[in-house]
């Protein structure tokens, strides 16, 4: 059977996933190949306020005895990966500490317990050098993470708040009676900017303005709108979220978000592109893209740039890249273009391997999917294929190359496969 | 009401072993290891020696929507080499347009073939230092890239007679074969002679021969083999793997392979266990060691270790209680807020399944729940010892008390 040996190669398409594509009307993005972070079982992945560090805790591969035996003991040491220069270090941190996070830029690490006897203090992490600190852990209230405010903040119920970065003398700031300080929220060239709250009843909200020149703590009091508000302009959230459908987790837009973002509410310009890109367009690109198995425990940046999951243990991340419409639109389309090429040449293949046991005679229309099914395995792909060969013998057939033995529907035309075995794409007239 | 629900929502953790990984037969089973990261970026072409020792790869890393979408399959980025031993991957400095490694025979280099168009096409990497060596052009056609243990040779074919041994140490060697005859490939070795599979065409293609080459002086001999002994041959070609690794929908599964239909699992042992989800090749290691998948482009490895059934069993059933026991204790958690909207009163015997549905996330929670408890009044004298329900499990019950708590009580 010559028909045969044509068919083995079957279309290699393009590596760009179309199932990596995903959003909603202009908004659609590609969740890029994967990195590997780490192997073995990973436990507490954190990301840094600024996207750039992934924190976590690894137990190495256990022994088959460790797996079957007693629980093994969770592990104790940690990692810091850092996304720019895409390395892995060791983190010396004392077995009795509980938390770990970035501070700053990320050249210091902070660890603490949550007893104040728990051991605590700053890494180095270029050096590995670590600075024992003495803070009262239960007053702290900031643990430094956000690039533009690099320094831990302790709140004593006095008033006094204490701002603490690595390799300086702590600063103590006075604040005004019975206000209280939550997280920083931004910052500008003169001031750092602090959500804050007046021991009042009812609760009153404002934020503290810390100046860098004169070292002052000053609060203004805003209504609850407001600091409604500006809370959510500035809380930085990541833009996705997850979806677990059966065995599997989806990444999608964090509808939510999407929704009640100011930028979202702002008017009817929103709406009304949404309106006019064709609807074509919209529904090729799906609304969710495939991440990994449903246990995969995502982890999104705050940053909107990337999700951290794991695979059997490993820790892996995936860039998340905003991708043009239409160029997404283009990849969508032509991966099921290849898929349904693919899908004809294999139900094509099948049909004729059937054909060469069968000393060449293809079955009837009838009940030719269960005939072939010993030959391709896979129900789902011939259940695509319209068969349109009538059966019977191949030999008796005038033009293989332009007879059509079937042909499966893609976006806008047909992948037509022929007695010949080979496979062209028909667009609709 | 409120401290109830804080206890009840904390899960139980289990670093201990997977049960989803476990698979196989009542008298077999295996387990999947946690996974090893070979690579990221975009895998192709992944191949394991036959030793199960080198993972050779060919991988691209993309930054961009505009670079995925560049990479085809003619551009497949720079080859790799993974050590299993060292768990490290080095890079091979081999001509671009490599079109294939293969690790040979000796587990210490790979064969590359170039596809450009020069006129020698091959040449030898070393694994464990990346360099390479193109060798100088040999007018032939390879027949044999050297992969088995016994055979850690290229062979190359230069004319209908004549035939070329290449060492990857510089040594070479020379076999002349009488017309008619066909070369296949070699079917083993020892000190002084390698053996080879051969057909003389002009005789007849059966019975087939072994040819004896001598190492040293390259004189030949030849023996008409059996069918028997030629059954044996085709048949060790085989890949010999015990396991058999195939995507079903999105995901990759693996089972044990086995001749015979096997008898269903009477244990709690499931036939196939799910390897990861489906983005890519997948592969299982000859030896049965390990099995390497891909995962977003990604390339990660599984080893495959046996396990004893009756420990796979118990892993299973701790598994099964563990889940029973959290179930429980989310019905707890379920009836004791139902509780707390209708004034502290649980309900009858009678109806609850409907009462209780909105408190919980899907009806498959409520499947299988006795609900005991007769009703009313949830401030019992001794909540921590009366039973609210139970979920029937291995050898035992989950019972779950008026307090919240779950306790796995053996069957007596």
């Amino acid at each position: 059977m010559k028909h045969v040996l044509v068919l083995l190669g079957v279309l290699a398409g393009s590596l760009c996933q179309a199932q990596d594509v995903f959003g909603e009307g202009k908004k659609t993005f590609l969740l890029m190949p994967a990195e590997a972070i780490s192997s073995g079982i990973v436990s507490n992945v954190e990301i840094s306020a600024s996207g750039r560090h992934v924190i976590f805790q690894k137990t190495a591969i256990p022994t088959i005895e460790e797996l079957t035996g007693k629980p093994v003991k969770s592990s104790t040491l940690w990692y810091i990966y850092d996304r720019t220069s895409k390395t892995t270090i060791k983190l010396p941190v004392p077995e009795k500490a509980k938390r770990v996070s970035v501070v700053g830029d990320g050249s210091t690490v902070f660890y603490c317990g949550y007893e104040v006897n728990d051991p605590q203090g700053f890494i180095n992490v270029k050096t590995g050098a670590t600075t024992q600190t003495n803070i009262n852990v239960q007053e702290l209230t900031y643990l430094g993470d956000k690039p533009f405010a690099p320094f831990l903040v302790t709140t004593s119920e006095n008033g006094l708040v204490n701002l603490i970065a690595p390799g300086r003398q702590p600063v103590s700031v006075k604040l005004p009676p019975k206000v209280g300080m939550y997280s920083p929220t931004s910052a500008d060239g003169n001031n750092i900017y602090f959500n804050a709250f007046v021991r009042t009843t009812p609760m009153r909200f404002g934020r503290v303005a810390y100046s860098l020149s004169t070292g002052t703590a000053n609060f203004s009091e805003m209504t609850r709108d407001e600091f409604m508000k500006l809370n959510e302009q500035e809380e930085q959230q990541s833009k996705f979220w997850f979806e677990n459908i059966g065995d599997l987790a989806y990444v999608k837009l964090n509808e939510e978000k999407v929704t009640t973002s100011p930028q979202a509410s702002k008017g009817p310009l929103e709406v009304t592109s949404a309106k006019q890109s064709s609807p074509g367009a919209a529904s090729f690109i799906p609304k969710r893209a495939k991440l990994a198995l449903a246990t995969c425990k995502p982890v999104f940046s705050d940053t909107s740039e990337f999700v951290v999951y794991q695979d059997a243990g490993a820790l892996l991340i995936r860039e998340i890249k905003p991708i043009d419409p239409d160029l997404a639109k283009k990849v969508v389309e032509a991966e099921l273009k290849t898929k349904a090429m693919n899908d004809a040449k294999q139900a094509a293949l099948a049909l004729l391997m059937y054909g060469a046991d069968m000393d060449d005679v293809l079955p009837g229309a009838e009940g030719w999917e269960d005939k072939v099914m010993p030959y391709s395995l896979d129900k789902e792909m011939l259940k695509k294929f319209n068969y349109t060969f009538r059966g019977g013998d191949l030999n008796n057939v005038e033009s293989p190359s332009t007879t059509e033995m079937g042909f499966v529907l893609g976006p806008g035309g047909r992948a037509v496969a022929y007695v010949d075995g080979h496979v062209k794409w028909i667009p609709n007239p | 009401m409120k401290k109830l629900i804080l206890v009840t929502f904390a899960a139980f953790i289990a670093v201990g072993a997977n049960a989803q990984d476990i698979f196989g037969l009542d008298t077999k089973a295996y387990m999947m290891m946690p996974a090893e990261s070979i690579s990221g970026g975009i895998v192709a072409n992944h191949s394991i020696s036959e030793s199960g020792r080198w993972i050779v790869y060919q991988r691209q890393i993309a930054k961009s929507p505009e670079e995925v979408r560049a990479i085809t399959s003619q551009n497949k980025g720079d080859w790799f080499a993974y050590d299993r031993k060292s768990k490290q991957s080095i890079k091979l400095k081999v001509p671009a347009l490599t079109a294939s490694v293969t690790v040979m025979g000796d587990d210490r280099y790979g064969l590359f073939m170039v596809s450009d168009e020069q006129e020698s096409n091959i040449g030898f990497v070393d694994l464990t230092s990346g360099t390479s060596m193109r060798l100088q052009p040999h007018g032939g056609q390879v027949i044999y890239t050297g992969e088995f243990p016994f055979a850690p040779f290229v062979m190359v074919q230069k004319s209908e007679t004549d035939y070329l041994l290449l060492y990857p140490n510089g040594k070479q060697g020379q076999m002349q074969l009488s017309k008619g005859y066909r070369m296949y490939f070699p079917i083993g070795s020892d000190q002084a002679s390698t053996y080879f599979f051969v057909r003389n065409r002009e005789v007849s293609a059966f019975p087939s021969q072994q040819l004896t080459y001598n190492n040293q002086t390259g004189a030949t001999s030849f023996k008409n083999l059996t069918t028997e002994e030629n059954n044996k041959i085709f048949a060790s070609l085989r890949p010999q793997t015990n396991f058999i690794v195939r995507p079903m929908g999105d995901m990759v599964y693996i089972s044990q392979y086995s001749e015979e239909r096997p008898a269903p699992n009477k244990s709690l042992i499931p036939d196939t266990a799910k390897v990861g989800p489906r983005s890519g090749r997948y592969d299982v290691a000859n030896n049965s060691e390990f099995v390497i998948y891909q995962d977003a482009g990604a390339l990660l490895l599984r080893e495959i270790k046996p396990v004893d059934a009756l420990t796979a069993q118990k892993v299973l059933e701790d598994d099964l209680k563990k889940e029973l026991l959290n179930r429980a204790k989310q019905m707890g958690t379920a009836f004791a807020i139902y509780a707390a909207d209708n004034e502290d009163t649980l309900p009858g015997a009678e109806g609850w399944e409907a009462k209780i549905r909105p408190y919980i996330k899907n009806d498959e929670m409520m499947k299988g729940f006795n609900y005991t408890f007769r009703g009313g009044d949830m401030n019992v004298d001794n909540p921590a010892k009366t039973e609210m329900g139970f979920l029937m499990g291995p050898g035992g019950r989950a019972v779950v008390y008026m307090d919240g708590s779950a306790r796995w009580i053996p069957n007596p």
